[in-house]
């Protein structure tokens, strides 16, 4: 065994890239196989098992019985709880178990409420050797404890204490009579021994002290960890089969043995193999093979099958591979319009192979978790497509098996992985039977996977009214509209048939009526133009939303449109103002004639209103142009007033800043549609109306603000650039610089240039830099 | 007076002379150790010193989140053995830290308690050294950040520097991709940069050649060095490995073997340049391989780290960078010699400015 050497050691060497291609945490997934509902408890907590990092949690999983007070519970041969004798083995210290020994009131009080100080008070010698064996292993136990602080570079074992713990344990040892307690003096004095790193005393120790023949319990098995570990340095074959013996043996070892043993070359294993006792332990081996990153479990489970198919490990390495199954076949993101299965896992020759391991565990009258097999080889036959097989299979599994709630699900299951078209009809079906069906209906994961599923279909049928509104309330995406989406939705609310109840579930659950879809589609429309400055097409869209609905809606009549969003945003004297308390409305003051309803159609009107003015009367053109450059950079991705056409979150009333990071988290089954990659803006519209304003322009003070804002709108062209923080050498487009130099040049003498000067920093630096 | 003038006349011609041809050092060579142990053969040992090697990136320890205990622990740590170079040797302490345990740490106390724990046992650690040995000025992190942990690692950086004052330099590792979009990754708050030139083909595809280094990927990636804020030095490639492909997905890497392995060994079947199948379960290089499982294996070419150099050179303008060679092993001495080691380092050396 000349390579033996802890497998999490050398798996973390091999490689300074980690590959978690299985056990990636944050591959989401449908899981529609219960794997913790094993038949043995203490393997659940295996099912997470990965080399050097330990174990999973999980609130199923038992703890392993604690094997150690159940040693201790023969030996007393009462009626003891264990909860006693845990508060007296772990929990109290050496003072108070010091105490308890000499001071019999002090026993007395506690004996009261503890059964094992109860038999302490009855019989005298077991309170003294007990208690004395107690101390002993307190001591013992402080220099266990210690080394186990990975951070503290000082947290040391102490080899003198140690050395004199060994020398007492040995003296108690020749002199105790107590079989029981012998035999735990003896696993003390070995693990000294261990810990002082004396290899030749471990072995010489063991076999003293346990030599050929002796009972093989609890004690006996911690000791031949020790001796194992001693092996396992001196590359011993028998290392790792004594590893093997102690797994079987104490469930509460697993996972250390675990992580002792491992093989680098096939000799090694095969020697140690040969030297196992019982095929158990081979299964061991197997096990821990098929534990391994990137092991082929198939394979580890086929070699356990063949010589142990009760073992409880078979269920264990079946459960995780159908974990790593349907993290593959059932992803919660989907790279395309491609129904579940996902990843062609129903043309994976391994999950044939399984299934057939699967379908003879099943079929073995000699196995008792029979539905275990019986369900994994439904699921496995679900996701290869055959669907007939694993529904017969499913069918049989009674109400009252352990598995029955999970094969009515995994019937569901197979009904939305059969669908090859989805029609009216069976889309009907499918809804009511998941509205309505007890076992199925607050399953929450199905709920989910039928919206995928739906989705899926529904898009690969170009019908992407009804995959949207299966997904989606109308306004869950209302900053990304879409002309086609919109327009298809339109299509399906007219077409729709409310007969059907899917279709009127999309209707009525996700618009309320056919008249307020349409409304909610006639704004969204009227929006979508707005926000590109197609006013006439605004206005024609708004015009349709009927009354009621321009009265209810919070997003046709914006809080944003009401005050503020003429507002010069120059300098920043109303950064702590809300919007509210902002009184800049002049420009409905100064022309009365203009639309006051504050809503999306008197917005979009006001627009249309001073472009026409701006037309009509070029003595104030420039002033008209300058006023539509404001609003429309209020309305960008800096400006104070997003929400007023952009359906934006607000910042508590007070302005909305537009994120560059805000990525829409949306069902990935809709990846690579454009409606959902990202929020339409464009500096130009503002751009253009400041451009036109400097052109038409007498004023130098208005020309200076013009530039001034022009610079503004330019900053807005790489959004990603200016909100980086990090970011000390910002670039900006060619407009940016030549609109500061324009200002510099030839309007330092205006008192708007004075105010930018003393009130903002990128000019302040551009005119020092310049 | 003539003797002065002529000694004016020397020293203005030394001046003169060397203002015209500055006499420029190689930049330096450095490598990075990458093992449980530091335990440096003689033929290591004498490798370095053809190199007039001074300086050694040395993995301490890694840092892992540990899901039973719920928190950041160091693992695999360095156990000191043997290095004597017989003169002093810098030694940078380098902590790889998993982005996924980055992503698991509550901010900001969570991180916080991470530095201070790292800060305590790298001291610990550093005060066992030979003061007479080896110095240590510089600490190096190495962790692939994404957006999602960029701000837990940007603040344990800054934890550290306030809990390790004794330290002069902090360096990190970059890699191409945070260069090119290093205002989207943002740049961790250190003193100095290492790119890691390699690993930077597509594991996964399956007509990728060489993963640890494809030169046609890579110069999709050198842009921004002329205006990236931090000084970077280079780090290449002095490895090889296998990946391993299980029904054609990627399973992981097995590190230093080589064709010539495979070749020699009847478990193994060649279907193609570099590519094998697996004929019968087995051991490989201490990792159970599964027959039909298939093996890529990849290694580096003396061309294209002369190759490699001359593209960096190019990106990086009239910046100058050292090279720190990854990693040290004497399997990789056996492979690469010193000659092409210096000429990669010489042909970095600026022109003369006549």
């Amino acid at each position: 065994m000349k390579k033996l050497i802890l497998v999490f050691l050398a798996s973390l060497l091999s490689s300074n890239i980690s590959f978690t291609c299985w056990f990636d945490d944050s591959a989401v997934h449908y899981s529609f196989f219960d794997t913790e509902e094993l038949s043995d408890p203490t393997m659940i907590l295996f099912l997470d098992y990965e080399a050097g990092l330990g174990l999973g949690y999980s609130e199923k999983a038992k703890d392993a019985e604690d094997a150690n007070l159940s040693d201790w519970k023969k030996y007393l041969k009462a009626k003891v709880s264990e909860t006693d004798l845990a508060a007296l083995i772990y929990t109290m210290t050496y003072d108070e178990i010091a105490k308890l020994q000499k001071d019999r009131i002090a026993l007395s009080k506690a004996a009261a409420g503890n059964t094992v100080l109860a038999l302490w008070l009855s019989d005298t010698a077991l309170k003294k050797n007990m208690g004395n064996y107690l101390l002993f292993a307190k001591k013992c136990e402080e220099q266990a404890l210690k080394g186990s602080d990975y951070w503290n570079e000082d947290d040391k074992k102490d080899l003198n204490q140690l050395k004199k713990l060994s020398d007492e344990g040995q003296k108690v040892y020749n002199k105790e009579k107590d079989k029981f307690l012998k035999n735990r003096y003896a696993f003390q004095v070995i693990r000294a021994a261990f810990y002082m790193q004396k290899n030749d005393d471990v072995l010489s120790l063991f076999d003293r002290f346990f030599p050929k023949g002796t009972e093989e319990n609890y004690i006996y098995f911690r000791a031949l960890e020790l001796k194992a570990g001693v092996q396992r340095i001196r590359q011993d074959d028998e290392a790792a089969a004594n590893y093997a013996r102690v797994f079987v043996n104490c469930p509460d070892r697993r996972n250390s043995c675990l992580n002792s043993f491992s093989f680098t070359n096939s000799d090694d294993w095969n020697a140690s193999l040969k030297l196992c006792r019982s095929n158990e332990e081979k299964a061991v081996f197997y096990t821990m093979r098929g534990l391994q990153p990137n092991a082929s479990m198939i394979e580890e489970l086929e070699e356990i099958s063949a010589i142990a198919p009760e073992s409880p490990m078979m269920e264990l390495l079946a459960a995780r591979y159908i974990r790593q199954v349907q993290q593959l076949a059932f992803p919660t993101y989907v790279s395309e319009a491609k129904t579940y299965p996902q990843n062609d896992m129903e043309k994976s020759e391994n999950l044939r192979r399984f299934k057939n391991l699967l379908k003879k565990m099943a079929e073995n009258k000699s196995i008792k978790n029979r539905h275990f097999w019986s369900l994994a080889d439904a699921y496995c036959g679900l996701i290869l497509r055959d669907f007939n097989a694993a529904n017969q299979t499913l069918a049989a599994i009674p109400a009252n098996s352990t598995y029955y709630a999970q094969a009515q699900t995994l019937l569901y299951v197979a009904k939305l992985l059969a669908l090859t078209n989805l029609d009216a009809e069976s889309a009907e079906k499918l809804w009511v039977e998941i509205q309505e069906n007890e076992k199925i209906k607050y399953n929450e994961t199905l709920i989910q996977f039928f919206k995928d599923v739906f989705s899926l279909h529904y898009q690969k049928q170009a019908d992407i009214a009804r995959a949207y509104l299966t997904y989606f309330n109308p306004y869950d995406n209302k900053g990304r509209l879409d002309l086609n989406l919109l327009e298809a939705l339109e299509k399906f609310v007219d077409n729709c048939n409310l007969k059907n109840k899917y279709d009127a579930f999309l209707i009525e659950g996700r618009y309320g009526s056919i008249s307020e879809a349409k409304n909610i589609l006639n704004e969204q429309k009227g929006v979508y133009y707005l926000q590109r400055n197609m006013l006439d097409k605004a206005i024609e869209c708004f015009s349709k939303c009927d009354e009621q609905h321009k009265k209810v809606s919070p997003y046709f009549e914006s809080l944003y449109l009401n005050k503020s969003i003429w507002f010069e945003s120059v300098i920043h004297p109303y950064f702590n103002v809300a919007i509210a308390e902002q009184n800049v409305s002049f420009l409905y003051e100064k022309y009365p004639e203009l639309k006051r309803d504050f809503n999306l159609l008197s917005y979009a009107q006001t627009l249309k209103a001073l472009e026409t003015k701006a037309a009509n009367e070029p003595a104030k053109a420039a002033e008209y142009y300058y006023l539509l450059g404001i609003a429309w950079y209020n309305t960008g991705v800096q400006g104070w007033h997003r929400p007023a056409i952009y359906y934006s979150e607000s910042n508590e009333g007070n302005y909305a800043w537009w994120s560059a990071d805000d990525k829409l988290e949306s069902p990935k089954v809709f990846k690579g549609y454009d409606w959902l990659s990202d929020r339409y803006y464009t500096p130009d519209i503002a751009g253009s109306y400041f451009e036109k304003s400097l052109k038409s322009s007498g004023n130098d003070e208005l020309k200076a603000k013009a530039l001034y804002m022009l610079a503004k709108v330019e900053k807005t062209r790489d959004l990603e650039q200016t909100q980086n923080i990090w970011n000390d050498t910002p670039q900006y487009s060619k407009r940016y610089y030549e609109a500061f130099k324009d200002l510099k040049s030839n309007f330092a003498n205006t008192a708007f240039y004075k105010d930018i000067l003393r009130e903002c920093t990128d000019f302040g630096d551009y005119v020092n830099r310049n | 007076m003539k003797f002065n003038s002529f000694l004016q006349l020397l020293i203005l011609g030394i001046f003169f002379w060397a203002g015209c041809s500055p006499k420029k050092e190689n930049p330096a060579i450095a490598f990075y150790h990458w093992k449980a142990e530091m335990d440096i053969s003689q033929a290591e040992m004498d490798y370095m010193d053809s190199l007039s090697v001074r300086r050694l990136y040395v993995r301490f320890f890694d840092v892992l989140f540990d899901k039973e205990r719920q928190t950041a622990v160091p693992v695999s740590q360095l156990d000191w053995k043997f290095f004597d170079m017989g003169r002093k040797m810098e030694i940078v302490p380098v902590v790889f830290i998993t982005n996924s345990c980055m992503g698991k740490l509550a901010y900001p106390q969570g991180v916080d308690s991470l530095a201070k724990n790292m800060s305590e046992k790298l001291r610990s650690m550093i005060a066992k050294l030979d003061t007479v040995r080896f110095n240590v000025k510089e600490l190096q992190l190495d962790c692939d950040w994404t957006l999602e942990t960029q701000s837990n690692y940007f603040k344990l950086i800054e934890d550290l520097k306030k809990y390790m004052p004794e330290i002069s330099k902090f360096s990190a590792t970059i890699r191409l991709h945070q260069v090119k979009y290093f205002t989207t990754t943002g740049v961790p708050p250190v003193d100095e940069g290492v790119l890691m030139f390699y690993n930077m083909g597509d594991i996964g595809k399956d007509k990728e050649k060489n993963s640890i280094l494809n030169l046609q990927k890579a110069k999709t990636y050198l842009e921004n060095f002329d205006v990236y804020p931090l000084k970077l030095d280079i780090a290449l490639p002095l490895f090889s490995w296998a990946v391993q492909f299980r029904e054609n997905k990627v399973l992981q890497l097995i590190n230093d073997l080589s064709a010539d392995d495979l070749d020699r060994d009847l478990n193994f079947k060649k279907l193609e340049e570099n590519r094998y199948l697996v004929l019968n379960s087995c051991f490989i290089k201490g990792i159970y391989v599964y027959k039909n499982d298939q093996l890529r294996t990849e290694g580096i070419k003396e061309a294209d780290l002369m190759k490699s150099v001359k593209l960096l050179k190019k990106a990086f303008g009239s910046k100058s960078f050292n090279l720190i060679f990854y990693h040290l092993d004497d399997h990789i001495v056996k492979q690469f010699k010193p000659n092409l080691i210096k000429s990669l380092s010489g042909n970095l050396q600026a022109k003369p400015q006549i």
